[in-house]
C-alpha cells in the first residue's frame, strides 16, 4: 500500500475497538448472541452486513441493498470477506486491482526511467479520482479507464502473458531450486555415509594390516590418511556438477527470454521494395504512345530496339518529368526553411546567405 | 572577416588587408566550412585513383565516415575524368539504403577532390563468396542479399540512371549488414531515343550479350543480367560465366544460357559485333538450372531463369523482380543482424574505394573492360 | 514517393532553387564582395606598380583605370552581361553541333557558377568555354579537348582546363542539370493520347471525363512546337530555373503557347475537392508568374532588337575590360599554383603573361571577338 493510502488510512483504528465489527447494520444481531457472526461485502457498494442477512435478502434472486439511501441492486454472488478490516481500503484495494489489470505497462517498454515514472504518476492519479473523486471527476476516471482497456486491448493482454508466463517461470526457477537443494542434501548425506564406511574400512584394513604386519606402521598409517583423503575428494568435486546442471533451469529461462523478443518482430511480413512506392499519382502510363519523333525507334532503325532499348522506360520517365515537382512552390518553401536540406550535399551556408544575413566567416588564417 | 551588406557599398574592408589572398571566393569560403566539418584521420589505405582516409564527424566524433581523396590523374590530359564526375553527379542524387551515401565533396587546398562517403566496415560480397573455408550461408541469406541489390537497382532504374557496373565486388556492407550499391563510376541516365551509349561497359564477366555483341542502344535489362549472374555467382560460390576475352565469354554465355539465334532473338543478327560459335546450342531449360542452382529452390530458379533471358527486351525488370513470388516462399531472407559476415574488412573496404571506379587493378585485368576510351565514351 | 517528393530530393530543388528576394539578396552579396577585392587589387598591384618604376608613372596598361577609384559593375549590369554571355555559348554550342541538353546544361552551370561569382573576379567569355566543355562530359556527349580548343578562336586547351576545377567548385559540384524538354515530350504524348484515346486522367479515376477541348489534336501539334521555342532560349535566359520547377517551366511554355489548352489540361488533372482547388488555383497562379518570366526573353528575335542589345552590351564590356580583378587575370597560372602548392607564382612570370593576356584582351576589345572559325 502506498503513503497515499497510508495517509488515509486511519491508523488509530483499533480492532476490537469499532463496534461495527461485532453487530450487522441490517440485523443488529451481535456477536455475543452470534459468535460465528460473519461480515460479507458486495463491491457494488461496500455496504457491510452479516452472512445470515445475505442469505435472507439474496438467495432468491438479485434485490436492492438494505442499508437506507443506497438502494443498490445486488447479486449474492457478489458477496465475499473482505480482506481488510476498513471497507474504504477494501474499495480501494478493489479498484487498485482493477487498474492495474489495465494499466499493466512494464518498465522496458519505455525509453527511460523518467518516462516510465510519468507513465506511474498518471495512472497514481486516475486511481486517485477512481477512489477519492465524486460524480463527475469519478465518472470521468472510469471512462478514461474504459476507453485506455478498449484502445490497448492487445497490448494489455501480452503483458498479461508476459506476467503469468513470468510468475510460472518464476515458480518452475523456485521447483528446481528445491529440487536441486534437496537432491543435494541426499547427495551429502550419502557421501558422509560412504566416508564413514570408507574411514572405518582404512581403519579396519590398517589395525589388520598392523595387526599382520609389524614392520611398517608408519607406512601403513600413512597409506591409510592418504586413501581417507583422496576418497573424500572426488566426491566432492562431483557435488557441484549437479548444481550447474540445474544451471539448465537458467538456460531455459533465457530461452523463454529470447523467443520474447523475436516475436514482435517476426510479425512484420518482408516487402520486397522495402517501402519504397513510386507508383505515379497524376496519371496512367500506357504501353505506347504516339510520335512522329520515336517512328524510326519503332521500326527498329540502326537496331535500336534489338539491343533491349526500351521505350517504356523512355515513356515513364518523360511523364514522370512532366509532373515531377509541380506542385512545389519553391517560393514558399524556399523561404520557410532559410537553412537548405537537412540531408546529404554541400548546402547549409549558401542558404544563410541567402536570406540576406550577414555572414560572419572567419579569416582561415 | 565580415561581408558587405548592401547598405555600405563603398565600405573597403579587411579582405583587402587580409595577407593570404587564396582564399576570398565566396565558392572557396562554403568549401572551407563544409572541408572543416570533417576531421580527417588516419589514412586506411594508398592507390593510384585514390586514398581513403577514415574520418569523423566534427560534431559527433562517433560518427564514422570515409574520407576518398581522387587524385589528379597525369594521364589523362581532359580535366576531371569521367568517372569522377559521374561518380558525383549520381551519388549527390540518389538517396537510398541501398545505395551507398556521399555525404559532402570538398576540394582541399591543392585541388584534389574530397568525397565523404559512409564508412561500411564488413567489406563487400566478393569477399564473403569466395571466404568458403570460413564463411557458411544458406538460401535465406542469398535471399536476403539479392533483395537489397534489387531493390538498389530498382531505386536507380527508378531514377533513370543506369549503373553498367554491378558485381559482387562493388556490393558493400554496412556495418548492419545492409548491402549497398558502391561505384558509380560507370553509371549514365538512360539515353534519350536515337542517342547512342557506348557498349563496353560492366566488367565482362557479368555483362550482357547485347553489350557483347556492340549494341548502342540498349535500357535497364543489361543492369538485371549483372544481377542474374551475382545471384548465380552467390549460389555457386564461384564466377558463373568467367571468359577471358570478349570472344570467350560469349562462347561461355552460349554454353551456359543458350546461342542467341535469330528465332530467340529477332533482330541479333544484326548487332555490330555478333558472333556465335557453332554448334548452337539450344536454350536452357529449367531442369538444366534446377540441377544446377537447386540451393535457390524452384522459384528462385524461375527469377534466376527471367534474369538471364538472352533477348532483352524480353528479360526480367527491376520492378518485376520485387513484384517476382521468391519473396514470399520459404525460407524468409535473414535478417540483418543474423546474416554472415566476415572479421574486420578494413583493408578491404579500403581497397575497394581506393579503386578507380570502372577500371580495376592488373592482376584484375583479364575480366575487366578494357581500359576506358574517354574520347569515344558516351 | 509521390512525384513532388521526388523532386525535392534533388540537388537542383536543395541547392539551386531560390526565392526571387534570396537570389538578389546573394547576388547582391557576390557583386560588392567582388567590387571590393578588385579595389583592394588594384591598389596593391599599383603599389608594386609604384615600386618598380620610380617615376611613379602609371604603367602603360591600357585597361587600369588612372589613380581614381575603380567604376566597378553593379548587380544589374552583371545580369545582362551574363545573359548576353549565356547566348554566346547557345551560338557557339550550335557552331560545335553540341546537342541541346549539352547547351542548355552548359548555360545552367554559367548562371549558377555566377550565383557566388562576379563577372569582375572570373571573365564570362572565359568560363562559357570552360562551361560548354565541361559540359560535353556531364551529359554524355563527350568532345576531344584538343579538338574543342581547336575550334575556337584564341583558345588554348589549357586555357580551358584552367577554369575547370573553378567551375565545379563553384557549382558546389553538383553536375546534374534537370530540363523541361523531356518533359514537354511527355506532355505533348499524354495531350495527343486523350485527344485520341480517351485514356484515363488520373490513377484510379473512372468514369466521366471533362469534355475535351475541340480540335484538340492540332493544337497540341502547335503547342509543341511553339512551346519548344521557349524553353529552348527563353527560359535558358531568364532566371526561370531557380525559382520554378521544369515541370512549371514546361507547363508555363504551354500556357504561352495556348493558354486555354493548358489550363484545361491542369484542370483535368485534379478532383473537385476543396483541397485539390486550392492547389491546382496555385499551380496555375505559379505557372502564370513562370510565364511572364519567360516573356521577358523572346525566343525569336527581331533584327532591331538584336542591334539594340550590341548597342547596350558594348558600353558594358568596356567597364568589364576596366573593372576585371588584375589578379585574377592569368588562371593558368593561377590554377598551376594552387595545385602545386606554392604561396605564389614567381611574380616575373606573371607579369609576362599578364602582358601576354592584355595584348589579348586589347585585340579582343571588341566583346564580339574576332569572327568564328568557318563562320
Amino acid at each position: 500500500m502506498n503513503s497515499l493510502a497510508m495517509s488515509r488510512l486511519n491508523i488509530n483504528s483499533k480492532h476490537g475497538e469499532d463496534p461495527s465489527n461485532d453487530i450487522c447494520p441490517v440485523c443488529k444481531s451481535n456477536r455475543y448472541l452470534n459468535p460465528s457472526l460473519q461480515f460479507l461485502i458486495n463491491p457494488e457498494c461496500y455496504h457491510k452486513m452479516c452472512s445470515t442477512c445475505v442469505d435472507r435478502i439474496f438467495t432468491s434472486g438479485p434485490a436492492a441493498c438494505p442499508v437506507p439511501h443506497c438502494g443498490k441492486t445486488l447479486r449474492k454472488k457478489g458477496f465475499h470477506k473482505a480482506f481488510f478490516e476498513s471497507l474504504s481500503i477494501e474499495r480501494e484495494v478493489d479498484i487498485r486491482r482493477k487498474v492495474a489489470s489495465v494499466f499493466n505497462r512494464r518498465q522496458e517498454e519505455f525509453e527511460s526511467l523518467r518516462l516510465f515514472n510519468d507513465y506511474l504518476e498518471d495512472v497514481e492519479n486516475l486511481v486517485f479520482d477512481l477512489v477519492e473523486g465524486r460524480g463527475k471527476v469519478r465518472q470521468a476516471a472510469e471512462k478514461k479507464l474504459e476507453q485506455y482497456r478498449l484502445g490497448n486491448m492487445k497490448e494489455i493482454e501480452e503483458n498479461e502473458r508476459t506476467e503469468k508466463e513470468e510468475a510460472e517461470m518464476e515458480k518452475l526457477r523456485e521447483t528446481n531450486q528445491k529440487e536441486a537443494a534437496r537432491r543435494r542434501r541426499l547427495a551429502n548425506q550419502q557421501e558422509e555415509l560412504e566416508e564413514k564406511a570408507v574411514v572405518a574400512k582404512a581403519a579396519r584394513d590398517t589395525l589388520e594390516q598392523l595387526a599382520n604386519d609389524e614392520g611398517h606402521a608408519e607406512e601403513i598409517t600413512k597409506r591409510a590418511e592418504r586413501i581417507i583423503l583422496k576418497g573424500a575428494g572426488p566426491r566432492r568435486r562431483q557435488f557441484e556438477k549437479p548444481v550447474e546442471a540445474n544451471g539448465s533451469a537458467d538456460g531455459s529461462l533465457t530461452i523463454r527470454g529470447l523467443k520474447k523478443k523475436e516475436a514482435p518482430t517476426k510479425d512484420m511480413p518482408y516487402d520486397p521494395f522495402g517501402g519504397l512506392n513510386v507508383a505515379p499519382t497524376k496519371y496512367v502510363l500506357q504501353k505506347d504512345y504516339e510520335s512522329q519523333w520515336l517512328a524510326g525507334v519503332k521500326k527498329n532503325e540502326n537496331n535500336h530496339l534489338t539491343g533491349g532499348y526500351s521505350l517504356p522506360e523512355y515513356y515513364g520517365r518523360a511523364m514522370f518529368e512532366a509532373f515531377s515537382g509541380l506542385s512545389v512552390f519553391i517560393e514558399d518553401e524556399k523561404e520557410a526553411d532559410p537553412k537548405q536540406s537537412p540531408s546529404a550535399a554541400v548546402a547549409t551556408e549558401a542558404a544563410v546567405l541567402a536570406v540576406g544575413v550577414m555572414m560572419e566567416i572567419d579569416d582561415v588564417f | 572577416m565580415k561581408l558587405l551588406s548592401s547598405n555600405q557599398p563603398s565600405m573597403a574592408t579587411t579582405p583587402a588587408d587580409s595577407p593570404d589572398r587564396s582564399i576570398d571566393d565566396f565558392a572557396e569560403q562554403m568549401n572551407e566550412a563544409e572541408k572543416n566539418k570533417y576531421t580527417k584521420g588516419r589514412k586506411l589505405g594508398e592507390g593510384t585513383y585514390a586514398n581513403v582516409y577514415l574520418g569523423t564527424l566534427k560534431s559527433d566524433p562517433t560518427k564514422l565516415v570515409a574520407i576518398k581523396k581522387i587524385k589528379i590523374q597525369t594521364d589523362y590530359k581532359e580535366g576531371m575524368a569521367p568517372d569522377a564526375i559521374r561518380e558525383l553527379k549520381h551519388l549527390q542524387e540518389l538517396s537510398h539504403p541501398n545505395i551507398i551515401s556521399l555525404l559532402s565533396v570538398f576540394s582541399s587546398k591543392d585541388q584534389n577532390l574530397n568525397l565523404v562517403l559512409e564508412f561500411l566496415p564488413l567489406g563487400d560480397l566478393e569477399m564473403l563468396i569466395k571466404d568458403t573455408k570460413n564463411i557458411r550461408y544458406g538460401a535465406g541469406d542469398i535471399k536476403a542479399w539479392m533483395g537489397m541489390l534489387s531493390r538498389g537497382i530498382y531505386f536507380c532504374h527508378a531514377n533513370f540512371v543506369l549503373h553498367r557496373d554491378i558485381k559482387p565486388n562493388n556490393l558493400l556492407i554496412a556495418d548492419d549488414g545492409e548491402v549497398k550499391l558502391a561505384d558509380f563510376g560507370l553509371a549514365r541516365s538512360f539515353a534519350d531515343p536515337y542517342r547512342p551509349m557506348t557498349s563496353n561497359v560492366i566488367t565482362r564477366w557479368y555483362r550482357p550479350p547485347e553489350l557483347l555483341f556492340g549494341t548502342q542502344h540498349y535500357s535497364g535489362a543489361v543492369d538485371i543480367w549483372s544481377v542474374g549472374l551475382v545471384f548465380a555467382e552467390l549460389v555457386l560460390r564461384m564466377p558463373y560465366i568467367a571468359g577471358d576475352t570478349e570472344v570467350h565469354q560469349v562462347n561461355l554465355l552460349t554454353q551456359a544460357v543458350g546461342t542467341p539465334t535469330e528465332e530467340n532473338w529477332p533482330g541479333v543478327s544484326k548487332l555490330p559485333a555478333y558472333t556465335v560459335p557453332l554448334p548452337h546450342t539450344p536454350v536452357r531449360e529449367k531442369d538444366y538450372y534446377n540441377q544446377m542452382f537447386g540451393t535457390a529452390g524452384i522459384v528462385g530458379v524461375d527469377l534466376l531463369m527471367q534474369m538471364l533471358v538472352l533477348d532483352p527486351s524480353k528479360r526480367i525488370t527491376a520492378k518485376e523482380v520485387l513484384n517476382h513470388d521468391w519473396w514470399y516462399t520459404d525460407p524468409k531472407p535473414t535478417r540483418n543482424k543474423n546474416l554472415p559476415r566476415k572479421g574486420g574488412g578494413e583493408e578491404a573496404v579500403v581497397a575497394d574505394l581506393k579503386r578507380r571506379p570502372g577500371v580495376v587493378e592488373d592482376e584484375r585485368t583479364a575480366k575487366i573492360a578494357r581500359k576506358l576510351d574517354f574520347g569515344n565514351m558516351a | 514517393m509521390s512525384e513532388d517528393e521526388r523532386y525535392r530530393a534533388s540537388t537542383q530543388f536543395r541547392l539551386w532553387s531560390f526565392t526571387l528576394y534570396a537570389l538578389h539578396a546573394q547576388r547582391t552579396q557576390t557583386n560588392l564582395n567582388a567590387a571590393a577585392r578588385v579595389r583592394a587589387a588594384v591598389r596593391r598591384v599599383r603599389e608594386v606598380r609604384r615600386a618598380d618604376t620610380p617615376d611613379g608613372g602609371n604603367g602603360n596598361v591600357p585597361s587600369m583605370a588612372p589613380e581614381a577609384e575603380t567604376d566597378c559593375l553593379t548587380v544589374e549590369e552583371e545580369k545582362k552581361l551574363i545573359a548576353f554571355y549565356c547566348r554566346q555559348a547557345l551560338d557557339l554550342g550550335d557552331f560545335l553541333g553540341l546537342g541541346n541538353e549539352v547547351k542548355a546544361t552548359a548555360v545552367q552551370y554559367i548562371k549558377r557558377f555566377y550565383v557566388t561569382n562576379s563577372v569582375m573576379t572570373y571573365s564570362p567569355a572565359d568560363i562559357l568555354k570552360t562551361a560548354l566543355f565541361f559540359a560535353t562530359k556531364t551529359e554524355n556527349h563527350y568532345f576531344r579537348l584538343t579538338k574543342f580548343a581547336e575550334k575556337l578562336p584564341n583558345t588554348k586547351a589549357e586555357d580551358i582546363l584552367a577554369l575547370e576545377f573553378l567551375l565545379t567548385q563553384g557549382l558546389r559540384f553538383t553536375f546534374d542539370v534537370r530540363h523541361p524538354y523531356r518533359a514537354l515530350e511527355g506532355a505533348v504524348m499524354e495531350l495527343l493520347a486523350i485527344a485520341n484515346h480517351d485514356v484515363p486522367l488520373l490513377p484510379g479515376v473512372e468514369g466521366a471525363y471533362p469534355p475535351k477541348p475541340h480540335n484538340m489534336q492540332n493544337r497540341v501539334f502547335a503547342v509543341h512546337s511553339n512551346a519548344r521555342q521557349y524553353l529552348k532560349i527563353s527560359a535558358l535566359l531568364t532566371d526561370v530555373y531557380f525559382h520554378f520547377t521544369p515541370s512549371q517551366i514546361m507547363m508555363a511554355s504551354l500556357l504561352i503557347a495556348d493558354s486555354s489548352l493548358t489550363e484545361w489540361f491542369i484542370s483535368s488533372k485534379f478532383p473537385s475537392t476543396a483541397e485539390a482547388e486550392e492547389v491546382k488555383l496555385k499551380i496555375l497562379a505559379t505557372i502564370t508568374s513562370c510565364a511572364d518570366m519567360l516573356r521577358e526573353v523572346n525566343p525569336i528575335r527581331s533584327k532591331e532588337e538584336i542591334d539594340l542589345e550590341r548597342s547596350q552590351m558594348k558600353p558594358l564590356g568596356k567597364k568589364l575590360n576596366k573593372c576585371r580583378n588584375p589578379e585574377k587575370m592569368d588562371l593558368v597560372a593561377l590554377q598551376k599554383s594552387k595545385r602545386e602548392g606554392d604561396g605564389g607564382v614567381d611574380e616575373k612570370v606573371i607579369k609576362k603573361r599578364k602582358m601576354e593576356k592584355e595584348k589579348f584582351a586589347k585585340e579582343g576589345e571588341d566583346l564580339f571577338g574576332p569572327g568564328l572559325k568557318g563562320s
